[in-house]
């Protein structure tokens, strides 16, 4: 009877395991560029070690960085697509890039029901010295500004990364000028750059990033890597061929009310705001590519030069700052090894001191103008 | 967990056949046709599953039953010698976790305040769907024999309390779509809730066999199977219908 009883407790329950099974696995649904093979492109490329350009999740424009002069009336990027992918025009095929001409490329899943659209640019451009942050383009997302440079009528768009992809997820409906960091009218002429560090919410909280400084540097921000490793996520610096001295610029500031703890704790004591500058060496001893990150940029040993801001606090004029480029490392400068653009620069601005440790204060707004970096 | 499960039934067994020893002698005292009230108490094994499963699910790596207790009145109305309906009442938890690996699954990051991120994740999910609820069986009954009952029928259940939530890690989310921005979470889990989205009433059919050991005292298996999503019309976050089938074993005491 007891057997019965078990029989049927067993018997239903499998019934409807084998009613059902595990089905056989869908299609990859994702349609993206992962990196660009540039191997065809080597002697061209400003970094020859980075013939393996990772493309990051959120990109639309690919713009392949290669030296002043170079040929690019027939080049043949290829690309490394999600797992069944497939790009058209077909990848390797030989465009004529030339005058600045970018190739639109449409990458279909491998379930055919999802397109990314790419345009692949070969530039040639060297990072201006000089910023009066007057521009910027609203994604195809509409959500932050991607703030650009423009150089001879065109947006440099890769130049300034800024951690406002991490923003979007922990304030999915902030308009632009609500990220942390934005284009705003009120500069010392025509518009500036804002600095304003928000809450990240309860979500930010949770992921143990309780605050969302306003941040802006020369480089990337790969939003991957916003949530499981943010400081790993701003990969600082672009291939760069002079030597800096000096960082000049204008700023406004003003603390937030309450500082809080990167747990997100109260704390006393006042906010304060950040700049600093680097170069660094791009390539490793064994030819690989080298990026520094929110976690080495003050003690990397790739580091040649470097300053920071010292002595600020709050103005609510336009002031002006100063800093001088020191050498680090006891490194010298390989005047070969910068003409090959074997060294890249940044300039990191963020409206938080420890903004890098998510302590500071909600409100804290840092504005900027008319920055120079002097170069000898 | 699995060892509270094991002494429920192993207990439930033991008094069965404690049940069976002392009662040898005493069925065929059981009255047929008649109208009587039987009270019963019971454990729940089952899941809140998609059907079939669909093949976003890649591996289930691990299941447990909630302790889903249940207890119930039921009135058998005799409609002729062998026939009769019987209406009931009953309260019952119908819980389970699940670990699951899934790709390209739809899901909705979120915390306590409103902070979400919606998209399409791949990668590790852990979910506890967990229901209290009041429940109107109405079934036909049949009378085999003087040990052997079955019966058949429908249930409507009203839900108590509803809950289903759990964490996702290692893996990464595409937001709004499988073009989105790719985020990547490590084994740090994040949440998600999606208790507020279920809806309060559940329909199903409900079958099940009793047996006499004694000639007030029985032992009882049911299935019920529900037949409506567990969430509401204008949840799309998961892409698929969830229904729970909960098979109950127990015992019963039968007032005559």
């Amino acid at each position: 009877m007891a057997t019965w009883t078990k029989r049927v407790a067993v018997l239903l329950p499998a019934a409807c395991l084998l009613a059902s099974c595990i089905q056989d696995e869908p299609l990859n649904a994702e349609a993206d560029i992962l990196s660009c093979d540039l191997s065809s492109d080597k002697d061209i490329l400003v970094v020859q070690a980075d013939t393996a350009m990772a493309i990051t999740s959120t990109t639309e424009k690919i713009d392949i960085n290669v030296q002043l002069g170079a040929d690019l009336h027939a080049r043949a990027p290829k690309f490394h697509l999600t797992e069944g992918a497939t790009i058209s025009p077909a990848n390797g095929s030989v465009h004529d890039f030339s005058e600045g001409k970018s190739v639109r490329y449409e990458v279909t899943s491998q379930d055919g029901k999802w397109k990314r659209t790419y345009y692949v640019s070969y530039v040639s451009y060297e990072l201006t010295t000089s910023y009066h942050f007057e521009d910027y383009v609203l994604p195809s997302n509409g959500k932050y500004q991607l703030i650009c440079e423009q150089v001879d009528g065109r947006l440099m768009l890769n130049w300034w990364g800024t951690g406002n992809p991490g923003y979007s997820l922990a304030n999915s409906l902030a308009t632009p000028t609500e990220y942390p960091t934005a284009i705003v009218p009120g500069g010392r002429s025509g518009n500036c750059l804002q600095l304003i560090t928000r809450s990240a919410g309860v979500f930010g909280k949770m992921a143990g990033m309780p605050i969302a400084p306003g941040n802006l540097f020369l480089g990337s921000f790969n939003v991957s890597d916003a949530l499981r490793a943010p400081l790993e996520a701003t990969h600082f610096g672009i291939p760069f061929r002079q030597i800096p001295t000096t960082i000049k610029g204008y700023y406004k500031f003003k603390s937030g009310d309450q500082m809080t703890d990167g747990k997100g704790n109260e704390i006393a004591g006042k906010d304060d705001f950040n700049i600093y500058a680097m170069l660094y060496e791009n390539t490793d001893e064994d030819g690989n590519h080298v990026v520094l990150d929110g976690t080495n940029s003050n003690d990397s040993p790739y580091l040649v030069l470097y300053g920071k801001i010292e002595g600020q606090g709050e103005a609510d004029e336009w002031t002006p700052f100063s800093f001088d480029m020191k050498a680090m490392n006891g490194k010298v400068i390989d005047t070969e090894k910068l003409a090959r653009f074997g060294y890249s620069f940044s300039i990191v601005f963020s409206s938080s001191l420890k903004g890098d440790l998510f302590t500071g204060a909600v409100g804290s707004t840092l504005m900027i103008d008319d920055v120079e970096v002097e170069c000898k | 967990m699995m060892k509270k499960r094991f002494s429920i039934i192993v207990g439930l067994t033991l008094i069965a056949a404690l049940a069976y020893a002392e009662g040898e002698r005493a069925p065929q005292s059981q009255p047929e046709g008649e109208s009587y009230f039987t009270a019963k108490l019971g454990y729940g094994v089952g899941g809140t599953s998609p059907l079939p499963i669909p093949a976003e699910i890649r591996e289930i790596k691990g299941f447990k039953p909630l302790c889903n207790l249940s207890v119930q009145g039921l009135y058998r109305i005799a409609l002729s010698e062998r026939w009769g309906i019987q209406p009931g009442l009953r309260v019952e938890r119908k819980g389970m976790t699940s670990d699951a690996n899934v790709k390209n699954y739809g899901m909705t990051i979120t915390d306590d305040e409103g902070g979400t991120v919606s998209g399409r994740w791949t990668g590790d999910v852990r979910m506890t769907a967990d229901m209290i609820q009041l429940t109107l069986p109405f079934s036909a009954a049949y009378r085999c024999s003087s040990r052997w009952d079955l019966h058949a029928g429908l249930y409507m259940g009203f839900l108590l309390r509803h809950k289903f939530y759990g964490e996702v890690s290692n893996g990464y989310l595409r937001e709004g779509d499988p073009t989105g921005a790719k985020i990547e979470i490590d084994d740090q889990p994040q949440t998600f809730d999606f208790s507020e989205d279920m809806r309060n009433l559940q329909i199903g059919l409900t079958a099940g066999l009793d047996y006499r050991i004694y000639s007030r005292l029985g032992v009882f298996a049911d299935l019920n199977w529900g037949l409506n999503n567990i969430f509401v019309k204008d949840f799309t976050t998961i892409t698929f219908n969830m229904y729970p089938i909960y098979a109950t074993i127990g015992l019963s005491y039968s007032l005559k």
